[in-house]
């Protein structure tokens, strides 16, 4: 099965780390994201930016007693397909020998 | 796609979204109060009973267990509360429910331990070894730590191996000794984690890097 767009989008390891934190939790700050996955403050940028950009997650930038806190939430789009990834993942486990 | 990709890909969902929820165990707050629970219990013992019957255990009446009995199930039962109710309040804040097939899975796994624990302190009341409670609690209190362990992170790890040490060592001190290492693991094991936790809260949601 050849995975389209939106899940070779979500495919990537540092993507799909963030995709199913996010699927876990709902909303997440970027330390504590970046404390799960073990990953640097640049890589995880990127990775969040790609996934913000097709709309896969939310990015929200505030101040939290003065200090700038970042927040990702996961969109309503950004579950099913993550629900639809998971679903091919299946699929491929029940058809391939 | 290949299947072993596909079954890695899985795996690796899987230990993601366990790790991204083991923050959604009991909060510092929590612990705190759990803490201040647990320090009270043993110096209300030790106000209670005066030095004379905790230096000396066979001294200690029937009524001074009923009484002693009472304040303690009082002590566990509101630490469970206050755990609990902080426990669904961080898990409303994250917009979870705060029961799921895990937390079951969770308190299941403790179901055995504090069973165990129970019998052996009614066993002890009936023979008259008060002084062997302390070290029985503490360590029945490590096994539910050592099984939380599995579900969660390396602090239960730790706290587990704290209350194993207080409660062996308690099984071989005078009671006095005994009612101490009761206070430094019910109490003072848990205000330090919940100090740390709560400076750990604090460094990820005030602290952290704009991005």
């Amino acid at each position: 099965m050849k995975p389209d767009r939106l899940s070779n989008i979500i495919h990537e390891r540092v993507r799909l780390a963030v995709m199913s934190a996010l699927a876990a939790r709902g909303k997440i700050t970027f330390c504590e994201l970046k404390d799960i996955l073990e990953v640097t403050d640049g890589n995880l940028s990127v990775h969040a930016t790609v996934l913000e950009q097709n709309g896969l997650i939310k990015i929200k930038k505030d101040f939290l007693a003065k200090s700038p806190r970042t927040t990702f939430s996961i969109t309503d789009k950004g579950r099913r397909e993550f629900k639809k990834y998971i679903e091919e993942l299946g699929t491929i486990l029940h058809d391939r020998p | 796609m290949e299947k072993a990709q596909a079954i890695s890909d899985l795996e690796f969902i899987r230990k993601t979204m366990r790790a991204s929820t083991r923050y959604t165990n009991i909060p510092p707050l929590g612990y705190l109060l759990s803490g201040l629970f647990g320090l009270a219990g043993p110096v209300y013992s030790w106000l209670y009973l005066g030095a004379e019957k905790v230096a000396d255990p066979a001294r200690i009446e029937f009524y001074d267990v009923f009484t002693l009995g009472v304040a303690w199930l009082t002590i566990l039962l509101a630490a469970a509360f206050a755990s609990a109710v902080f426990s669904v309040l961080r898990a409303k804040g994250l917009g979870k429910s705060a029961w799921n097939s895990l937390v079951a899975r969770m308190l299941g796994s403790q179901t055995p331990q504090l069973f165990a624990a129970g019998i052996l302190t009614i066993g002890m009341v009936a023979h008259k070894q008060y002084s062997l409670i302390p070290g029985v609690w503490l360590i029945s209190y490590g096994l539910v730590l050592f099984s939380l362990y599995f579900f969660t992170g390396k602090d239960h790890l730790i706290q587990s191996a704290v209350f194993l040490a207080l409660g062996a060592a308690s099984l071989f001190s005078q009671a006095g000794v005994s009612l101490i290492l009761l206070a430094a693991g019910f109490g003072a094991t848990n205000l330090f984690f919940g100090v740390r936790g709560l400076l750990k809260e604090k460094e990820v949601y005030e602290t952290g890097p704009a991005q």
